[in-house]
């Protein structure tokens, strides 16, 4: 027995050696042969960082899930992430690296802007690109055959929830800030254009650059314009940033909108007390509020609470377990994740489309063991039916309204 | 390997040059000199150790002691100089309070030295809101000192919270060693900036009572320094544009310090002593953005202030009870916060920010020392210490009108907190089998208003194997409080450091074995390992756009370090030390972040060469010279996790050497009876464009070169 184990450790160190001299000994395999790999392509550092961290966790809590579930086809499903930076050349960078250590899907980014450039790079790979925090592009032009899901609301379904809001509370003129990206452009856009429909005026339209320090210049136009609101439409970074300079020049209380991306605690902790109180926004609406989810996310990363963004993360990473898994059943050779991109494709709708038995986001195990079993199976979701357009974007897709009270965040019954 | 050369060529050069020089004066400096050599040195008494004098050798602890011979040899400007130059510290200099760490460990953002304890005549000196140390000109004036204690490894078990990776006593002149006047004066240049160096002590006894007075300061400039461009993340004013020179590092601090006592030998003594001091440091490397000083469009000037002060009043009593029995009781009024002209910029152009640190309160100990024989010693002692933080919110001050406009951060939601903290110790020694075996013991107790209970304990066997060997076995552990600041801090910007006031203490475990041979007394020679286990490790870590106070990792370090010592009376003096670690954390996170940064450690270096040679030079009789150089080769140093993430991959700061070289005359009477000693410094002269790891985004340049002739005088 010794000395099999001992004829086993020359024979891999002479294979080192060997190996070494070609292409390094001890450097990890572009891909473990035991694992089927997600992507997570997310803005882990630069000006849209501030949430990337607790979407991460979302999606490795749901991996985890999958995996003590018996992982995919036999195979433990690994989540490898690598950083956008919030800039195209980093996420180009970045796409190759999860390509090498191949990715069947990338989950991600975070900006629609980023995305549609990275699809030469990901097709040319065989590779799918699920966003779910990307809404429908809303862009006559795009080809829907690309292999592009996205599970948030579109931009410009949130951008006119949220001018019917305004206009409902009675506002009649706004001033918009907002980030110059592409998500925040037709956010701002869609608010404009309906907010006008409304009756209401746009007296201000300021784009900013999200890295600058200082907003100041902005701050005064928007403040010197009278608007009577002002719709943020920023990182939570910048965000802050407009809100508390917003502060040291006005001594009006103005009337915050928010768009869906401040909908979060990050934003409240980093301006001053009280100054955001009184601040409505919309955002996408969750289905499942019950405390199951956060309190096994706390429970998983040492009491961090979900955010709303990390619901979606989590449902993009169950929903691809399941598509996935119907991609290893059907494949007919030992069950290897090798059925190419269009069977995935395939896989990922009918795991959207509520035909057969539906499954939530608690009962993981039960739906890759039906679909080992032959069963028809669909997720249900956190954030509600992920039923899918020709397009690859939810049909279902609705938003909620929020508001902000002693620092708090309050969800609207919907 | 070229490094190893190098090394080689360079002592092999320091030895050989002072060698030959010594054999041409050592008859002259024989004669002169008779009691400088390691003999003296090693018999130094040590009181920290147990609380009671013993020779180096017996202290149950790993001691290095810098005498105020040292201070003088080296040129050292502070405690954080002489900390730069001890073998198992090292000590990263962000411009504003340096941060020591020791043996591998090293805390993060806001720590300032916080993993040791420093105390003067064994009273803390720590800045309570940070629970951190000013190591600079402001701590002490190093002309009132005697020498300086510096332990490596934990003593909670004797000194409570904070006494974490070490302890560092700091030992004021004894009534006899009081003069009328020591002073030194330096002025010089700094990169390209004029400055000057105040250090004085005065002092006298008369009878039974003493009196010394000593003042300490420093006006200084660092400005011209360039943020480094390894810097992957700086947070820079829209309107710097491409410049990254550092307009404002000015330095200003200021100690003063005063000490009267009565003391007579049959009945003890009481002793009244107080520090005031203040830093002010221009903030262009400040944590919250870079490069802030500048001159706006209307022509104001703007850019980040640190004014800090602070102020403690002590009052030690000894009371000789009976034979071999004293009664000690001490107690310490403390106070200190920002002081008016604190201002941060946080980057806005339309608003900078006024802190509002402040804390006070008192820290008192009744004690117990019975010293039945030379062979036992137990003492036993309770401490209460009561702190007020106040936490008031930050305001925004408009730049226009200067008028408030709203508060920046809520403090957590607490406006204030007191904190309270009750102590009980005993530590005993015994000489079992005198010299070959002393065994020590401490345990002690602490119960906080914060955090709880906790129990710290020692064990050390000390042993003198033959005369020129002594061998010691230390196990200890320790805690650090988390500080205020850890606990409470609110953003001054977005994405600052908030506070978490759910931390637990850090808890450090220790076993470390040394082992000193001195086969002669011109020759020495101590090497020693250690095992240290940090759990809880509390620090500012990325949490969204963010830096949360959380407990994140354990730590654990395998340090070795050696240092061997060589001194023929005055005719030269060398040493070396070689300080080697192995550092691994386990940080418990998943994810991106936590692949990129992995175990490795950070910013601490894996291994530090230092040497030092001083000897006489051919000269004049009536003005003999003496040239003593240090160097220092610091290891390639990994960059902290924050530059880590930004990076997304492994990076490293390159090695470097630094050297300071001085220029000196040995005593000189210009005066009749009173001694003059003139110098020429030379600092960190291989130190222009090197960077050290920084916390923030940004990494740290080393001081610049300097230049100072200095003047000290004793009377």
């Amino acid at each position: 027995m010794r000395t099999a184990i001992l004829k086993r450790a020359l024979a891999a160190l002479l294979a080192c050696t060997v190996g070494s001299t070609l292409s390094g000994c001890g450097s990890s395999a572009p891909e473990a042969t035991d694992t089927v790999t997600i992507g997570l392509l997310l803005p882990f550092t630069g000006a849209d960082s501030a949430t990337t961290s607790n979407f991460e966790r979302a999606a490795l809590f749901a991996a985890a899930r999958v995996n003590e579930a018996g992982g995919i086809g036999g195979k433990q499903l690994r989540i490898v992430s690598q950083d956008t930076h919030s800039e195209l050349a980093a996420s180009r960078r970045s796409v190759q690296r999860l390509i090498d250590s191949g990715a069947k899907v990338v989950v991600g980014p975070e900006s629609a802007a980023i995305a549609p450039e990275l699809f030469p790079l990901l097709l040319d790979n065989q590779v799918a690109l699920l966003s779910p925090l990307v809404g429908a592009g809303e862009d006559p032009s795009f080809d829907c055959k690309l292999p592009w899901f996205r599970l948030a609301p579109s931009a410009k379904g949130l951008g006119e929830s949220l001018a019917k809001r305004m206009s409902l509370n009675g506002v009649k003129s706004i001033a918009i800030v907002s980030a110059n990206d592409a998500y925040n452009d037709a956010l701002s856009a869609a608010v404009a254009e309906k907010f006008e429909l409304l009756g209401g005026k746009v007296v201000r339209v300021s784009k900013i650059n999200p890295e600058a320090q200082s907003y100041a210049d902005v701050v005064r136009s928007v403040v010197e314009s009278e608007a009577t609101a002002v719709v943020l439409a920023t990182s939570a970074r910048a965000g802050a940033l407009v809100v508390n300079e917003f502060d040291a020049l006005s001594t009006t209380q103005l009337a915050w909108y928010l768009s869906p991306l401040l909908k979060t605690e990050l934003l409240i902790a980093n301006v001053a007390p009280g100054a955001l109180d009184g601040a409505q926004g919309v955002a996408p609406k969750l289905y499942d509020r019950s405390a199951g989810f956060p309190d096994a996310f706390a429970a998983r990363w040492q009491g961090d609470q979900p955010l709303e963004g990390a619901y979606f993360f989590y449902d993009a990473i169950a929903l691809l377990a399941f598509a996935l898994e119907k991609s290893a059943a059907a494949d007919s050779i030992g069950g290897a994740v090798n059925g190419g991109l269009s069977r995935l494709v395939s896989s990922v709708r009918s795991s959207a489309t509520p035909t057969g038995v539906g499954v939530g986001w608690n009962e993981i195990e039960a739906g890759l063991s039906g679909i080992r079993d032959g069963q028809q199976i669909y997720y249900t979701g956190l954030t509600g039916p992920m039923l899918l357009t020709a397009c690859g974007d939810r049909k279902t897709a609705t938003t909620s309204s929020f508001s902000i009270a002693n620092g708090q965040i309050v969800t609207a019954n919907q | 390997m070229r490094t190893a050369s190098f090394l080689s060529v360079l002592a092999f050069s320091l030895v050989s040059s002072a060698t030959a020089l010594a054999e041409g004066d050592a008859k002259q400096a024989s004669e002169a000199v008779d009691d400088l050599d390691l003999v003296k040195l090693l018999n130094v008494e040590v009181s920290t150790a147990t609380k009671t004098a013993e020779t180096l050798d017996d202290a149950p602890a790993v001691i290095t002691v810098v005498t105020r011979e040292d201070i003088a040899r080296w040129g050292y400007e502070s405690l954080a100089d002489v900390l730069s130059h001890t073998v198992g510290f090292y000590v990263q200099d962000d411009h504003i309070l340096p941060n020591a760490g020791v043996r591998g460990m090293i805390g993060g953002q806001g720590a300032e030295s916080g993993v040791i304890k420093v105390m003067i005549d064994g009273r803390s000196v720590a800045y309570r809101t940070t629970s951190g140390n000013w190591l600079g000109i402001e701590l002490i004036p190093l002309e009132s000192v005697a020498q300086i204690e510096i332990i490596r490894g934990p003593a909670s078990a004797l000194y409570g919270a904070d006494a974490f990776l070490g302890v560092i006593n700091i030992i004021t002149l004894k009534p006899d060693e009081l003069r009328p006047v020591r002073a030194r004066l330096g002025m010089g240049f700094t990169g390209g900036n004029f400055g000057e160096r105040l250090d004085v002590s005065s002092g006298a006894q008369w009878g039974k009572f003493d009196l010394m007075l000593g003042a300490a300061g420093e006006n200084t400039d660092r400005s011209g320094l360039t943020l480094p461009p390894e810097s992957p993340a700086p947070v820079l004013p829209d309107a710097v544009g491409q410049r990254r020179t550092a307009l404002d590092l000015k330095r200003r601090s200021l100690v003063l310090q005063g000490r009267f006592g009565y003391r007579d030998a049959d009945l003890g003594q009481i002793v009244f002593s107080a520090y005031g001091a203040g830093v002010e440091r221009g903030g262009d490397f400040a944590h919250w953005a870079q490069l802030t000083n500048a001159t706006d469009s209307l022509g104001r000037t703007t850019g980040t202030q640190v004014q800090l002060g602070q102020l403690r009043l002590n009052l030690d009593g000894l009371l000789h009870v009976a034979a071999g029995l004293d009664l000690a009781v001490q107690s310490t009024y403390f106070r200190g916060g920002t002081l008016p002209g604190d201002r941060t910029e946080v980057g806005s152009d339309l608003f900078f920010v006024k802190r509002h640190q402040s804390y006070s309160g008192v820290d008192s100990t009744v004690e117990a020392r019975l010293i039945p024989s030379p062979r036992f010693n137990v003492i036993a002692g309770i401490e209460g210490l009561y702190d007020h933080e106040a936490l008031r919110a930050p305001d925004r001050i408009e730049r226009t009108s200067g008028r408030i406009v709203d508060t920046a951060g809520s403090g957590g939601g607490v406006s204030a907190v007191n904190l309270s903290n009750f102590g009980a110790y005993v530590s005993s020694n015994l000489k079992v089998w005198d010299p070959w075996l002393k065994v020590t013991a401490g345990l002690r107790y602490d119960r906080h208003s914060q955090y709880g209970d906790q129990l710290s304990g020692r064990v050390g066997l000390t042993s003198r194997l033959s005369p020129a060997l002594v061998s010691k076995l230390l196990y200890g552990t320790a805690f650090k409080a988390p500080s205020t600041y850890l606990l409470y801090a609110a953003p001054l910007r977005p994405g600052d450091v908030v506070g978490n006031p759910s931390l637990e203490p850090q808890h450090v475990r220790t076993l470390e074995y040394q082992l000193s041979l001195r086969p002669s007394r011109f020759f020495g020679i101590t090497s020693g390992v250690s095992y240290n286990w940090l759990l809880n490790k509390a620090e500012f870590t990325p949490q969204g756009i963010n830096e949360t106070a959380r407990n994140v990792a354990s730590q654990r370090s395998l340090s070795w370090e050696t240092r061997a010592d060589v001194r023929h009376y005055n005719d030269y003096t060398l040493y070396g030390s070689f300080e080697l670690v192995r550092s691994e954390r386990a940080l418990g996170q998943q994810g991106y972040a936590a692949d990129v940064v992995g175990v490795k450690n950070v910013v601490y270096p894996p291994w530090v060469a230092r040497a030092g040679a001083s000897f006489a030079v051919p000269s004049v009789p009536s003005v003999p010279l003496e040239l003593a150089t240090e160097g220092m080769l610091v290891a390639r140093r990994r960059v902290s996790d924050r530059s880590l993430i930004e990076r997304g991959q492994d990076f490293y700061l390159p090695s470097y050497l630094n050297l300071n070289v001085s220029l000196q005359t040995r005593e000189i009477y210009l005066i009749p009876g009173q001694e003059t000693r003139f110098a020429l410094r030379g600092r960190n002269l291989l130190g222009l464009g090197i960077a050290d790891p920084g916390v923030s985004g940004i990494e740290y340049p080393l001081a610049p070169p300097s230049l100072f002739l200095e003047v000290e005088h004793t009377y």
